[in-house]
């Protein structure tokens, strides 16, 4: 985020300047609100619970040796916001997931398997941290495994 | 985000260092698949669980990367022992190639059939496993298993002694099909298989006899249940020929397989490989230990 204000700044192109911020603001004030369906997600300490989840991932995954890279300038409240936005959809928690589909957020990366999973393991240990029980951390793992498909890189 | 970035920076200066250089930075890395999913070491050396081969390719080398394991195995029966050991490569999670070497110790049982106490069969077995199509792991939206067909070339040293047991083959090639499926939500492993065999006790009294001397199908399969990320109990069954006329019967297994870290893991097992030439099934403890990377 911060390197969007930065490049924003430095254009001062009034209206991305506008919009841009908005949207990601939207996407934080969502994040502290409750799920319509807090039950589907109380194994996860509910959408706050999911949220502190996030943020320790993205915490992880900056720091991970492997991925943390890509993390670098990532503004952490708004990506874990979006990622508890949609693990509370995919877990029935009746969110609406409102970012870019995973297929466009991730092309252009040159993410394999192993970055994946390096990714999926940050989870698991952000899940144990937090007192996720096993059967609820393999309910979630179950509904992402399927997404590698749109995340890893399409050989072209 | 990127894409935003990307968007939003394109357009506004085109000195900004777009997403390409993540493609060039992002490093090659080793061990890359998830916990255990390279399973365990199948008792011929294929990856698996002890007495089935899974579909799944051995070690955590995904599709860019070379995994391997090795591993040490000890079934300590009722009157024989057979130890296992082996290690085996998987190359870009598409093919693994293995190698084991079986030595079975008769006992006393060697003495009372004539030919020592203690007397030992040894075999040496290749293995070539192949994965065909599905991915038991990712495609939770799906019902297709992962599907990998393989071979077990094996050569048995005691020649003489199969011949004058009447035994018509010291060497012999097992083609299975099999397919592995993680059920992740229910935490269930489910993997069927089929193996067209003629071998004697997995090969370790030689192949074809009096009975039958023609490859015929064998079924194996596994259950496991995940109790943890890095610990799994469950039950395996294979079906053998009884070639010799000593009624050899299917061999079953109980068993827990524990991974303290990434890289090691412990399997104990309780198994009954039915009769093995004297009457009475023989049970025993399975124990086999597993490195991988
Ligand atoms: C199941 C796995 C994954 C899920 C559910 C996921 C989800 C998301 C979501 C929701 C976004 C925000 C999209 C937007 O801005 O509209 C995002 C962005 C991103 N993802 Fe993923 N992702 C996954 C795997 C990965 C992997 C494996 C990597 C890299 C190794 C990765 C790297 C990124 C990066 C760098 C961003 C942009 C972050 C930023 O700076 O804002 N993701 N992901």
């Amino acid at each position: 985020m911060k390197s969007i204000f930065t490049q924003l700044a430095a254009a001062t192109l009034s209206f991305a300047m506008l919009t841009l911020p908005v949207r990601g603001f939207a996407q934080t004030a969502t994040s502290v609100k409750t799920a319509p369906n807090e039950a589907a997600i109380a194994g996860f300490g509910g959408y706050a619970g999911l949220m502190k989840i996030n943020l320790d991932l993205v915490a992880r995954l900056k720091t991970n040796a492997l991925i943390g890279k890509l993390f670098a300038d990532t503004d952490a409240p708004r990506l874990a916001g979006l990622l508890s936005d949609q693990f509370c959809e995919l877990l029935g928690g009746g969110c609406k997931y409102t970012g870019n589909d995973m297929r466009a957020a991730h092309q252009g990366m040159g993410i394999k398997t192993h970055h994946f999973n390096a990714l999926a393991e940050e989870l698991q240990l952000a899940m144990d941290a937090a007192g996720v029980s096993q059967s609820e951390q393999f309910r979630l793992i179950a509904k992402l495994a399927p997404m590698k498909r749109d995340i890893n890189e399409r050989p072209e | 985000m990127k894409i935003i970035k990307k968007r939003v920076c394109t357009a506004l200066t085109a000195s900004f260092i777009g997403l390409g250089v993540h493609s060039q930075s992002l490093a090659q890395g080793v061990s890359g698949k998830l916990f255990a999913t390279g399973g365990v070491s199948q008792v011929e050396g294929a990856g698996g669980g002890g007495l089935a081969p899974w579909a799944l390719i051995t070690g955590y080398g995904t599709e860019n990367q070379i995994g391997g394991s090795a591993f040490a195995t000890i079934v300590n029966l009722d009157d024989y022992r057979l130890t296992s050991t082996g290690a085996a490569i998987g190359l870009y999670d598409r093919v693994e190639l293995s190698f084991a070497q079986h030595r079975f110790d008769t006992r006393a049982v060697g003495a009372a059939l004539g030919l020592g106490a203690g007397y030992t069969f040894k075999q040496d077995i290749f293995g070539v496993k192949v994965k065909l199509v599905g991915d038991a792991i990712y495609d939770q939206d799906r019902w297709l298993p992962q599907i990998a067909i393989g071979v077990q070339h094996k050569k048995s040293a005691n020649g003489d002694v199969l011949t004058a047991l009447g035994i018509p083959h010291d060497s012999g090639t097992d083609v299975y099909l099999t397919a592995t499926k993680l059920f992740i939500d229910q935490r269930v492993l489910l993997n069927a298989g089929v193996r067209f065999t003629k071998a004697n006790q997995l090969g370790i009294l030689g192949f074809g006899g009096p009975l039958n001397d023609k490859v015929k199908p064998e079924f194996e399969g596994s259950v496991a249940f995940l109790v943890r990320r890095n610990l799994a109990v469950g039950i395996e069954a294979r079906t053998k020929r009884d070639n010799l006329g000593f009624k050899e019967g299917a061999a079953y297994d109980a068993f827990v397989a524990w991974f303290p870290t990434k890289n090691a893991s412990l399997t104990l097992a309780y198994v009954d490989l039915g009769r093995i030439v004297i009457p009475g099934k023989q049970r025993g403890l399975y124990a086999s230990l597993q490195l991988s990377f």
